[in-house]
């Protein structure tokens, strides 16, 4: 998968799937965990499927906090635009 | 004295006569057999599915091998939240009485996890990445050390009929069977006094039916995070089985697997419900 719109979409789809909520109800910058939406039981699956869109491993041990606070700091944090030449 | 008492005096007196070293138990071959099973083949993930049945038997023996180290990361894994869990609680005034026990748990989760990582290390060059991530949540008084227990015991129920299974299973190769007959043995001690303990720990509690339906709850969703470990993406690259993600999916969901994970757990659901804390079979779609 390419491009931040369809990242971006794809995580919005699954955080409403496993919170099972409406997607219209869940934005870029919709808290996940400090809300209650997620739990940090999800996390497992949601590093699952970062690591399945972008193709390469995430080593837990080096995660700042507040990575996963919502779509917007994922896709930021996960998958950086590249840099322009 | 109490049930929980003579049973951490029994089980002491136990490890001190069964005590192993593994080091010595266990012969480890320079390489692995590639024609051999290192899971039974009715509990790999994938058994049952589309994805199974589309494998010859030479890659099926393959994604045995892959199944048996992600079956030990997941080992190494827990044990190593346990042993954190346990060393915190050593000598704390409200665990005074089953600390003596406390040192053997640690002792012997301290040997499986020789045995497991050796294995992982030394014929797949890896241990399966952990995933999970612990956020700091409140607690009702007494509810930390209770979910604790109960996690253990949820984790340790479920392996220990892999390992039981896995023991008799003369298909497999001779140190897979023997890596889960040593395990079992020891788990089965685990297990007794996890039993006991939480019983302990729910009788003392005062929670209210409010509190104690938010527990279960917690518990019926650590049970679901667990199954969703058996189902690992990294194992099925690296069997070379081609969308690893994908196929982790529709594996979770098949009704195969569904079953599996309702018979496995029916022992632990019915400790559970004996306890007091119903918890749904886990759905993991």
């Amino acid at each position: 998968m390419t491009g931040d719109a369809a990242i971006r979409r794809r995580l919005r789809a699954w955080v409403a799937a496993t919170a099972r909520v409406d997607p219209a109800s869940v934005a870029d910058d919709t808290s996940l965990f400090s809300s209650g939406l997620l739990k940090s039981l999800d996390v497992p699956e949601l590093i699952l499927l970062i690591e399945e869109i972008s193709g390469s491993s995430i080593d837990v041990e080096k995660l700042r906090k507040g990575v996963f606070a919502d779509v917007d700091t994922i896709a930021r944090t996960f998958f950086p635009a590249p840099e322009a030449s | 004295m109490t049930k929980l008492a003579k049973t951490v005096e029994r089980l002491c007196r136990v490890s001190r006569e069964q005590a192993l070293d593994p080091r010595s138990v266990l012969e480890w071959p320079e390489a692995v057999d590639p024609d051999a099973w290192y899971t039974s083949p009715e509990l790999i993930s994938l058994h049952g599915t589309e994805a199974y049945d589309a494998l010859d038997e030479p890659a099926r023996k393959r994604l045995s091998f892959f199944e048996a180290v992600a079956f030990y990361s997941i080992n190494i894994h827990g044990e190593r939240f346990l042993m954190e869990g346990l060393a915190k609680r050593l000598y704390r005034k409200e665990h005074e009485a089953i600390s003596p026990y406390l040192h053997h748990f640690l002792e012997e989760e301290n040997k499986h996890m020789t045995y497991f990582g050796t294995f992982c290390l030394r014929y797949a060059g890896r241990i399966y990445p952990e995933r999970k991530v612990a956020f700091p949540s409140e607690h009702a008084p007494g509810e930390e050390d209770f979910l604790f227990f109960a996690q253990v015991l949820v984790f340790e129920e479920i392996v220990d009929v892999y390992n039981r299974r896995m023991a008799r299973d003369e298909r497999l190769h001779p140190l897979a069977r023997e890596i889960n007959r040593l395990h079992h043995f020891e788990e089965t001690r685990h297990l007794s006094f996890g039993r006991d303990l939480v019983q302990s720990l729910l009788d003392d509690a005062s929670w209210d039916d409010a509190a104690r339906a938010r527990i279960a709850g917690r518990i019926g969703a650590f049970l679901a995070a667990t199954w969703r470990e058996y189902y690992s993406a990294d194992a099925y690259r690296d069997a070379g089985i081609p969308e690893p993600f994908e196929v982790r999916r529709r594996a979770m969901a098949h009704p195969a697997a569904r079953e599996r994970r309702r018979e496995v757990s029916e022992g632990l659901v019915k400790v559970l419900l004996d306890l007091g804390l119903p918890v749904a079979e886990p759905e993991l779609s």
